[in-house]
């Protein structure tokens, strides 16, 4: 695990997000490797700027992120559009984000914003791959869940 | 007429790019409404906008322009790049045409005060992906055109609504 517990860190924020918005408990764990999702999949980023700088992604599958729009919206997950599903996994990022931009200013102790977060986008397709460009630290983790597993990445950087 | 003058800084950030890096010159297309990629590998390059704006700007082309573009850029022959070299070479193109946008738009809309920050790029690669914005948000499209080829650029962009109380 990272030295400055960021990784810890990504992880404290995915679950309490995954607790509180989408009424599911998850475990993480570091996971370093290349990420790839072989079916249909989504990648919701969510770009950020101020004293740091970087970017938060989740990466699902497609029915995974059907379940978790599902719970977000009290409806079933075979009933959601496609927008709906790619909304509701731009929004967990945009929470994730959200969070972890508290987490990190508590940390260094400060009354200020750490950064700003951009419009999340997000990638819906079955044959792609999604990297971060950046000489900045990656830190990732994968879920489990009792439906499947997930990911989500920081690249975070002090400007 | 915002989407307009948007349009033409976009274009304006493009071409001082390409011309000034990589020698490439660029003329603006029409929108045709059809898919510029249809199921060949592609790449969409990224990078967010935060801060009194937010959005973010995304440049996508096909797999052989980010290969001639990548060679440019490294002034090395396109046959001895590697896919890591591009994913690098066309994050970097995208922050660059962000920066340039940047000024731009802080000039033309803020009076000189920037107006957002920029985050980190992320270049995504393959054959069957859209790129999406989250919410009703439309996402409009300049077609380019260079070294023979057609690439676009996406641009969203939103003032921050500010909570008072």
């Amino acid at each position: 695990m990272d030295k400055n517990g960021i990784t810890e860190d990504v992880m404290k924020t995915t679950e309490t997000v995954f607790k509180s918005m989408v009424f599911m408990d998850i475990n993480g764990t570091e996971y370093p490797d290349v990420i790839y999702i072989p079916e249909k999949h989504l990648t919701a980023m969510v770009g950020f700027a101020g004293s740091y700088m970087g970017l938060v992604s989740i990466h699902c599958s497609d029915k995974f992120a059907r379940i978790v729009g599902g719970s977000m919206l009290s409806m079933d997950a075979d009933n959601l559009s496609d927008e709906d599903v790619r909304d509701a996994l731009g929004e967990i990022a945009n929470i994730i984000a959200g969070q972890y931009k508290a987490r990190l200013g508590e940390k260094i102790q400060s009354d200020e914003q750490v950064f700003e977060q951009s419009i999340p986008s997000v990638i819906y397709g079955d044959d792609y791959e999604t990297h971060t460009v950046t000489d900045a630290p990656r830190y990732c983790a994968k879920f489990e869940t009792d439906y499947e597993s997930f990911y989500v990445e920081l690249a975070l950087k002090r400007t | 007429m915002i989407d307009e003058l948007l349009g033409q800084l976009v274009i304006r950030s493009a071409e001082e790019v390409f011309e000034t890096m990589m020698s490439l010159q660029i003329t603006a297309e029409e929108l045709s409404g059809e898919p510029l990629f249809n199921g060949e590998i592609h790449l969409c390059a990224t990078i967010g906008f935060a801060g009194e704006w937010n959005g973010f700007i995304s440049l996508q082309c096909s797999e052989g322009l980010a290969y001639r573009v990548t060679s440019k850029m490294l002034s090395a022959d396109s046959t001895d790049i590697k896919k890591n070299e591009v994913w690098d070479a066309m994050g970097e193109v995208v922050n660059m045409v962000g920066g340039k946008f940047k000024a731009f738009f802080a000039e033309a809309f803020n009076s000189g005060i920037e107006a957002f920050k920029m985050s980190i790029p992320s270049v995504t690669m393959g054959k069957n992906y859209q790129l999406f914005v989250v919410g009703n948000d439309t996402m409009p499209e300049t077609v380019l055109k260079t070294d023979g080829e057609l690439f676009s650029v996406k641009l969203v962009l939103k003032k921050r609504r500010h909570r008072f109380g």
